[in-house]
């Protein structure tokens, strides 16, 4: 389309402006139109019905015939009048314009009808409207005419030859620039079309929507913290949720390619997994996901939400954390989806969840924990300050350091304890969390940032992310 | 490739496609032909009628002054004519025209015809004199294409007449023949009746269909002076009228009635009785006659223009007289 349609109707609408334009100027059609002829044989010349305001109101009539021995009288009248005066004589018939130079005409032979005895002289007759004679030529100037008016000229009693001309002026002069201005800017407007909307892949079109939904998380992460801290504190106090094996994040790259996009009815109604214990840190922003990704199966799986938005984007695109995220959420329809034990490009649902019910702690549960915290705080976080924040990989997280000590000892300690449940309410919240707060993957992405400094430090949260699965 | 060639192919079509519609100085216009339907036009603009009649009043006004008859022929024709030299005649003997004679240059309605042959007539009503005479109805007549107008007849209309309606010169009226139908009476018809009650009076058997009229009136009252006057003389008298052939115009009004213009001469036959002299009766007569040598019979032919309006038929209206002139033009004594 954009390399064929366009350009052509881009050439077509030149040439419409070019023409346009020749005709504007060049080709213009002309204001003065004279057209002439030559009579003979006859002595009145007669003009019909409407040939004087054929092309013009104001025509002036010019007879000019060199032979004549008497005065040349040219006259206006109606053509009732004129046509009683020739009535019994010959003359020539003037029927209209041949072409824009030639006037055409015709002999009208006379029919015998009584003459008057004594007729009155051609110029003294009462009939004409104006008269005006000249020794061998006449210009008579008519000013507007209309149809009913004839001209009749009478070359004298000889008969001798005459040229009749009329010469018009125009008033208005046919426009053919216009519409070609009109055509031209038409077409230049379909090229435009063209080349621009209609060349427009669909996909292309359909993508960008699609890669915007990211950026719209990361703007939310506030009000989504708020709410999922709220919702995780509500939960954690409610019930225990059956720990379906839901793994939203990882499910969906086995399974992704069946599923549709953006379902989020199916994510209100699955379970919670029951991932418990620490889950692996992994940092998808540091992350190859082509070297580290095993297959092309992970990667195929990986891209299955991923085509479901923007199927064109190569494999080989390393999808945007958002994205993996998003469309795990999405993908992880299947209750139950078997688990990839190795870390890949998206995050685990257990990493997640663990990740959440921290951040819940820390914002809403610090009461409770605080003890367990305040040991690691001393250790780390005084030291820190705003640099240790800063220093991070993280994507925006103001925390302070010595939340994440807190944090990371909250984790140990639930480790420790009875971790299934605590990890099932924390995946809980998290979920509550996550529904609320739309999408919470790149900050949760962040925050992993900040666990994978903890993981080198805490080995054992990958171990029990094994466990649970 | 395939596409450049699409680009060029249709580059080129386009541009034969443009080129034609540019077509120089566009379509050369046809002359729009006279439509039947159309309605008929006056056969005078109100600038020629005017032209025309200031012409004749022109030449007329020149005889006067000259006291000449010479001319008169170019722009006077039928009864107008006769009057005329007679009027002159007059002026000749008395030094100046009648009062009578003036004919005021100012209109105030003209009506005239449609008709596309010849001959054609139009008629004019001037406004009073300057000396508050009556209007004038004037005829004017062309009587073929290579012909000019002439003023045929001049008739000084009645004080109060109510003519019929006309439509405005830029429409124009039809003009009507002798036989006319669908009216009381064919024009012919009614002048032949109101010459009958000219000549009979009451008595004549036309008198119910003719309205009585200042004419009658005034014919009436002379006829009577004249005849007291015979009586003491054992004298007779006889008027006779009768309608000319030919001289007729007629125009039809928009109310479906004629206005008719026609000319009826009379001759008035005074015989004075025990060997009297007839003499002229009047001023005008006494000029004509002139030297002429009076003898018991006197025979004075008068020249009578009527106007007359005959109304549609079952309008229940008699046939009007409107204006009327009469004029001596020859007196004699037999």
């Amino acid at each position: 389309m954009r390399g064929v349609i366009a350009p052509v109707f881009g050439l077509l609408a030149v040439a419409s402006v070019i023409l346009g334009m020749l005709n504007a100027t060049i080709w213009k059609p002309n204001r003065n139109i004279t057209a002439t002829t030559s009579v003979s044989g006859t002595r009145y010349v007669v003009s019909d019905h409407g040939v004087l305001s054929s092309v013009d109101d104001d025509v002036r009539l010019v007879v000019s015939s060199p032979g004549a021995s008497e005065d040349v009288c040219v006259a206006v009248g109606s053509t009732k009048d004129v046509t009683g005066w020739v009535s019994g004589h010959a003359y020539t018939r003037i029927t209209g314009l041949n072409d824009w130079t030639t006037l055409s005409s015709r002999h009208v032979k006379a029919q015998s009808v009584e003459g008057n005895s004594d007729p009155v002289a051609f110029k003294d007759s009462d009939m004409w409207q104006t008269v005006k004679c000249g020794k061998t030529r006449v210009s008579l100037d008519i000013t507007n005419g209309n149809p009913e008016q004839v001209a009749i000229a009478d070359l004298g009693d000889h008969a001798a030859s005459a040229t009749v001309t009329m010469h018009w002026n125009r008033h208005t002069v046919p426009d053919f620039a216009t519409p070609l201005y009109f055509v031209g800017g038409l077409l230049a407007l379909l090229t435009v079309l063209f080349a621009s909307i209609f060349a427009m892949p669909q996909e292309k079109r359909r993508k960008r929507m699609v890669s915007s939904a990211p950026v719209e998380a990361a703007t939310e992460i506030a009000v989504s913290e708020a709410f999922a801290g709220s919702f995780a504190g509500i939960k954690s106090a409610i019930s225990i949720k059956p720990r379906g094996n839901r793994r939203r994040h990882a499910a969906h790259g086995q399974n992704g390619r069946q599923d549709e996009p953006f379902d989020d009815s199916r994510n209100a109604a699955t379970d919670v997994p029951a991932e418990t214990g620490s889950p692996t840190i992994i940092d998808p922003m540091s992350r190859n996901m082509l070297a580290n990704s095993p297959a092309g199966e992970r990667r195929t799986a990986s891209e299955g939400p991923l085509q479901t938005s923007a199927g064109a984007s190569g494999s080989g695109v390393p999808g945007r954390p958002g994205d993996a995220v998003t469309g795990g959420v999405a993908g992880s329809s299947a209750p139950v989806r078997e688990m990839d034990d190795e870390p890949t490009s998206v995050i685990t649902n257990a990493e997640l969840q663990a990740y959440f019910a921290r951040f819940t702690e820390e914002t809403g549960g610090e009461d409770a924990d605080g003890s367990g915290a305040q040991a690691e705080t001393g250790s780390t976080s005084k030291a820190g300050d705003e640099n240790d924040r800063d220093a991070g990989p993280s994507n925006g997280l103001r925390d302070d350091p010595r939340d994440d000590a807190q944090k990371g000892s909250q984790k140990d300690a639930r480790r420790n304890g009875s971790q299934d449940r605590a990890a099932g309410e924390e995946s809980d919240a998290l979920t509550q969390r996550h529904l609320s707060g739309g999408d919470d993957g790149a900050h949760s992405h962040g925050r992993h940032g900040r666990h994978g400094r903890r993981d080198a430090g805490s080995p054992s949260m990958g171990e029990s992310d094994q466990e649970t699965r | 490739m395939r596409s450049r060639f699409t680009k060029y192919l249709s580059i080129l079509v386009s541009a034969v496609v443009l080129t034609g519609l540019a077509g120089c100085d566009g379509q050369v216009p046809q002359p729009v032909a006279a439509s039947s339907s159309a309605s008929p036009s006056p056969d005078l603009t109100q600038a020629q009628e005017k032209k025309i009649r200031t012409t004749i009043l022109k030449a007329l006004d020149a005889a006067n002054t000259a006291k000449s008859t010479d001319n008169l022929g170019e722009r006077m024709t039928g009864p107008a004519l006769q009057v005329r030299t007679s009027e002159i005649d007059i002026a000749k003997a008395t030094g100046s025209l009648d009062p009578k004679t003036t004919i005021p240059k100012a209109t105030t309605q003209i009506i005239v015809p449609t008709d596309s042959g010849w001959p054609r007539s139009v008629f004019t009503i001037t406004t009073t004199t300057a000396d508050q005479q009556s209007k004038r109805l004037l005829v004017m007549t062309q009587d073929d294409a290579r012909s000019n107008y002439k003023l045929w007849g001049v008739a000084r209309l009645f004080q109060g007449a109510k003519l019929p309606k006309f439509a405005v010169s830029t429409i124009g009226s039809e003009m009507g023949t002798k036989n006319d139908t669908g009216l009381v009476a064919t024009p012919l018809e009614a002048v032949t009746e109101y010459a009958d009650v000219l000549q009979n009076g009451s008595s004549s058997k036309y008198a119910s269909d003719v309205a009585n009229d200042y004419f009658r009136q005034d014919l009436d009252k002379l006829a009577q002076t004249v005849q007291e006057g015979m009586e003491r003389n054992n004298g007779t008298q006889e008027q006779e009228f009768s309608p000319v052939q030919g001289e007729l115009q007629v125009m039809r009004s928009t109310d479906g009635g004629d206005l008719v213009v026609a000319q009826i001469n009379s001759q008035w036959t005074r015989k004075a009785g025990e060997g009297r002299e007839s003499q002229p009766a009047s001023d005008a007569e006494k000029a004509l006659f002139a030297n002429g040598k009076a003898t018991s019979t006197m025979r004075v032919t008068y020249v009578n223009v009527i106007a007359l309006y005959v109304p549609p038929a079952h309008s229940g209206k008699p046939i009007t007289a409107v204006g009327a002139e009469r004029q001596p033009i020859k007196v004699e004594a037999l």
